[in-house]
């Protein structure tokens, strides 16, 4: 008893220095263990996550490709704590195909009966699952999560929003029109190559008109930036808007997104006064324009704009003519060969390379 | 005895994992053997190993080396001279694929796709 009392508490632990010491190299090895244990439960969990998973992609991948080409009549139960990985896998599918394919995904995930589960989901706190959830409801067209995506259209988070955005543009474009293009307008944190994926997901005849309108009545800063998400469309009104604008706007950054995005022929006679605008930018997409939608008769024009005082201009210029509708190798080659500038030569050298010509 | 013809050897360029899989089980479906690779390191190792390529389909956007290096490469080889090549080109870069079809592509697909429209493509190409 003496000993063991004695080993519990020696005697030199008396010694307050001694005490202290052996105290801290208790405590020391206690929290090693504590780390060595939490070190090793991560390492567990994770070991179990990859088992699960693996076993999960095997179950559920064929499962959903057999679903996009035909119907998949008995789809396995989806356990509970799979929920999540479905829906990335299922949200990284229907990203990648459209029309029928898109179609047997959404088949699945209804036949799963998981629309209550995606509608909690929608108001988890971690960014993930509520992002997964988002793009769920909407590609899902579940018309109790409209009310939760609106409020999350306004979301501060540019991801969240703008997810939530696409959701609703999917889940119902007419009525969702006049929420999302007043936010398309007064986000600037959401990303431009986004919103134009968007964009184009939808059907252009309500978005885009809503837009071009809403573009109309902004101040210039604004149209600059909003007028190249007009870019592909065949959108009636947008391409009116565009035309109204080059004929009207003395702003150079807005006359140079409408260059940037010009693809109707019928714009070539406001074009080419942009050829000579003061603003080299302008001037640069002026050439680039014609280089799209121009003809040989805009040859002189640009040919001109080769001896630019502006390095950007001379460079587009030689890529917009190799470019050029109609005009032919040897017509280049021809031009490169009696150009007076040597940096002429070198640049449309380099232009045609691109372009695989001699 | 009459001889087994073997299937067509395909070469799948694709980095996105769960795409390179589901064009895979579409180019399998549809009897092809599919070989693949991740990247454009790979995919040529695969194009200097496989002379049996029927059909080459390959992404636009891929590390080390990208879609139009290869397709240019591919195409400087006598070998490959005929053998169709379809680009994969995300929905944003429309303007990649007349690059592509510059450079020697025989057809593209814009991402999203519809599968079964590729597999027709896909068919018409190895009919020509």
């Amino acid at each position: 008893m003496n000993l063991l009392l004695e080993w519990v508490s020696p005697v030199w632990l008396t010694d307050p220095i001694l005490s202290l010491a052996f105290r801290v190299g208790v405590a020391a090895t206690f929290l090693a263990v504590m780390t060595l244990v939490f070190i090793v439960a991560l390492r567990v969990d994770m070991v179990f996550g990859e088992r699960r998973d693996s076993r999960f992609q095997k179950i559920w991948r064929p499962v959903l490709m057999q679903a996009m080409v035909s119907r998949v009549t008995n789809p396995p139960r989806l356990a509970r704590r799979d929920l999540y990985r479905f829906l990335k896998m299922w949200g990284h599918f229907h990203l990648s195909v459209k029309g029928e394919a898109a179609q047997g995904l959404d088949q699945v995930i209804h036949d799963l009966g998981v629309s209550k589960r995606i509608l909690r989901l929608l108001h988890r706190r971690k960014l993930s699952v509520q992002l997964l959830a988002i793009m769920a409801a909407g590609y899902m067209k579940l018309s109790q999560a409209r009310k939760p995506l609106l409020r999350q259209l306004r979301s501060l988070h540019p991801l969240v929003s703008l997810t939530a955005a696409r959701a609703l543009l999917h889940l119902d474009p007419e009525t969702s029109v006049s929420h999302v293009v007043p936010e398309i307008v007064r986000r600037l944190d959401w990303p431009l190559a986004l919103v134009a994926t968007v964009l184009k997901e939808v059907p252009a005849v309500p978005i885009m008109g809503a837009l071009a309108g809403a573009i109309r009545s902004a101040p210039p800063d604004s149209q600059a930036r909003l007028v190249r998400y007009l870019a592909d469309t065949q959108e009636p009104a947008a391409l009116r808007l565009v035309e109204d604008l080059m004929k009207s706007s003395s702003d150079a950054e807005v006359l140079s997104a409408c260059l940037f995005v010009a693809q109707s022929p019928r714009l070539f006679p406001l074009i080419v006064p942009l050829l000579r605008h003061p603003q080299w930018f302008v001037r640069m997409n002026a050439a680039r324009a014609l280089g799209r939608i121009g003809d040989a008769t805009a040859w002189p024009l640009m040919v001109s704009l080769l001896k630019d005082s502006e390095w950007w201009v001379r460079y587009r210029t030689a890529e917009a003519l190799v470019r050029l509708p109609g005009v032919v190798e040897g017509r280049l080659l021809r031009l490169r060969e009696y150009a007076d500038v040597p940096e002429i030569k070198s640049l449309l050298m380099q232009a045609m390379v691109e372009k695989d010509m001699k | 005895m009459e001889e087994k013809q073997s299937p067509p050897v395909a070469l799948v360029v694709e980095d996105d994992e769960i795409v390179a899989e589901l064009l895979t089980f579409m180019l399998e479906r549809e009897g092809l053997t599919v070989v693949r690779a991740a990247d454009g390191r790979q995919a040529m190792d695969a194009i200097d190993s496989r002379l049996d390529l029927s059909f080459i389909m390959m992404d636009v956007r891929l590390p080390y080396r990208d879609g139009f290096e290869l397709l240019r490469e591919i195409r400087r080889r006598p070998e490959f001279e005929k053998v169709p090549i379809m680009m994969l080109t995300a929905q944003v870069r429309e303007d990649e694929v007349s690059r592509a079809l510059e450079l020697g592509a025989n057809d593209y697909l814009i991402k999203p796709f519809k599968p079964m429209e590729m597999i027709a493509r896909v068919k018409r190409l190895l009919k020509k």
